[in-house]
């Protein structure tokens, strides 16, 4: 057994934070949205001639209404609760787990190296993302694995249930994705970045048998759990300590690199650092899927979709909204008319989606070298 | 760092005008949390009475529901939010009202 078992009041805790997000992401929400609609929406039209046209916009008249403050206040406590909640028993049972981490006898054929000398990039060292304590990289001891068991615990939490038992909805997604858009997909390596635990990842070793899966990340004890975990659910991938910007891999050594939800988690110059990454790994003909957060449309969505930026330390989440993707993939080195935008209806229901009642598709950036 | 740190690094948000409010809104759902933890712990101990007669406090701090006992459990954690929430959802539902007179003349214009 790898996860921490909770005892009855540390469960009953993290299930009232489950109550808790579904209830505001049912109740309070829309009712924030229809103030926004029936109050302060006619009440700009009524000045200004026309609707809020940007996120500024919106913001500028959300930012002070009672009702929308209330919510943020009370949207960040339920965040707070969740790492409240899931940390207890993870740190009660550190020790276990690490003892059960170092036992490991690599039965499912994976493997793990870690690179202590590895930079931590200032975009996960300035503020911890999502707000868990310590972020995803920090160790509090020798081989520890606790940064990574908090994030696995989060998921179902965070998003509903929407990621599935697994929390491996992303990767089937994007595995769908791609065997729509690359004909006789077999790739014979793979590499996923920005992997944190590899709940992403282990679809992918599951759907390409054959194939060597790599799969890599910065912080050392996100891996060290991903590893343990990958190991127990018999998954043979191979994590590696490295940053997606320069990784330590041979020109062309790639036949597909896929990233889920990583590109919002980084900054302008990474992105830039990770395409010209992309294409010096691809071999030719080789393809890349990244696929990211997605935004909303119109206004008033996509200002809510920002929420998680200045309330839960997603800072870069505010920016990727004006960066053109595709130009920053043909900037890294692929051919214009190799490089296109799809997307995945995740088909999540209201109650897994936060800010939005409106169905949410996810962006996929795709390019072939 | 041989601990987690209590708070996460980052700049801390404020929603209402008074910084109390803020911590009074994280005290209030704090205990929300620990009555909700407490019906659960309460459902347990009903459960393992009727259905062995006495309480095993270890086996208490052990007890998982059955499929049929989380569905009820889950339910009530519905209601609970529900009643708990119900005076925030009244103000900003009427917030949202456009029916709603502004100021007190407006009252009065159909009372004089």
């Amino acid at each position: 057994m790898y996860q921490p078992q909770a005892t009855h009041d540390e469960q009953a805790r993290q299930d009232f934070v489950s109550a808790f997000r579904s209830h505001l992401a049912r109740r309070i929400q829309p009712a924030t949205a229809r103030i926004y609609e029936q109050q302060l929406k006619p009440d700009f039209v009524a000045r200004h001639g026309r609707e809020p046209e940007s996120i500024d916009e919106v913001k500028a008249i959300m930012d002070p209404d009672p009702g929308y403050r209330l919510w943020s206040a009370l949207q960040r406590r339920s965040q707070e609760m969740m790492w409240e909640s899931i940390a207890a028993p993870a740190v009660r049972q550190r020790d276990e787990l690490i003892t059960h981490f170092r036992s490991l006898s690599g039965g499912a054929g994976g493997s793990l190296e870690l690179d202590p000398t590895l930079e931590i990039p200032a975009y996960h060292s300035t503020v911890d993302i999502h707000l868990q304590p310590g972020g995803y990289y920090s160790d509090t001891c020798p081989d520890d694995v606790t940064a990574g068991v908090l994030y696995e615990t989060s998921l179902p939490i965070y998003i509903g249930g929407a990621l599935g038992p697994d929390s491996d909805r992303l990767g089937s997604m994007l595995i769908e994705t791609a065997r729509q858009e690359i004909p006789n997909l077999s790739p014979r390596r793979i590499l996923d970045m920005g992997c944190a635990v590899g709940n992403s990842t282990l679809p992918w070793a599951e759907a390409f048998p054959d194939a060597e899966v790599f799969a890599i990340d910065v912080a050392a004890p996100c891996l060290r759990y991903g590893h343990l975990r990958a190991e127990e659910k018999g998954q043979r991938v191979h994590f590696r300590q490295q940053n997606a910007e320069r990784t330590g891999f041979p020109d062309q050594h790639f036949d597909l690199i896929v990233s889920h939800i990583m590109l919002h988690e980084t900054s302008s110059p990474a992105i830039d650092n990770i395409m010209a990454e992309c294409h010096r790994l691809l071999r030719p003909g080789g393809f890349m899927m990244h696929m990211e957060i997605p935004r909303g449309v119109g206004p008033f969505d996509q200002f809510m979709s920002t929420w998680e930026t200045y309330n839960n330390n997603e800072y870069f989440a505010r920016r990727i909204t004006h960066i053109d993707l595709p130009a920053r993939a043909i900037a890294g080195g692929f051919a214009r008319d190799r490089v296109k935008l799809t997307a995945h209806d995740g088909g999540f229901s209201k109650a897994q989606r936060n800010y939005t009642e409106r169905p949410l598709a996810w962006p996929i950036l795709m390019g072939q070298a | 760092m041989d601990t987690l740190p209590l708070s996460p690094k980052g700049i801390q948000p404020r929603y209402f005008d008074d910084p109390a409010t803020d911590q009074l809104l994280g005290l209030v759902m704090s205990l929300a949390s620990e009555l909700s933890v407490t019906r659960d712990r309460l459902d347990a101990l009903e459960r393992m009475l009727a259905s062995q007669g006495q309480i095993d406090r270890e086996a208490l701090d052990a007890f998982r529901p059955d499929q049929a006992a989380s569905e009820e459990r889950r339910q009530a954690r519905v209601d609970f939010m529900a009643r708990i929430m119900v005076s925030i959802e009244a103000a900003l539902d009427n917030s949202a009202r456009t029916d709603n007179p502004i100021t007190e003349e407006e009252v009065y214009r159909n009372l004089d």
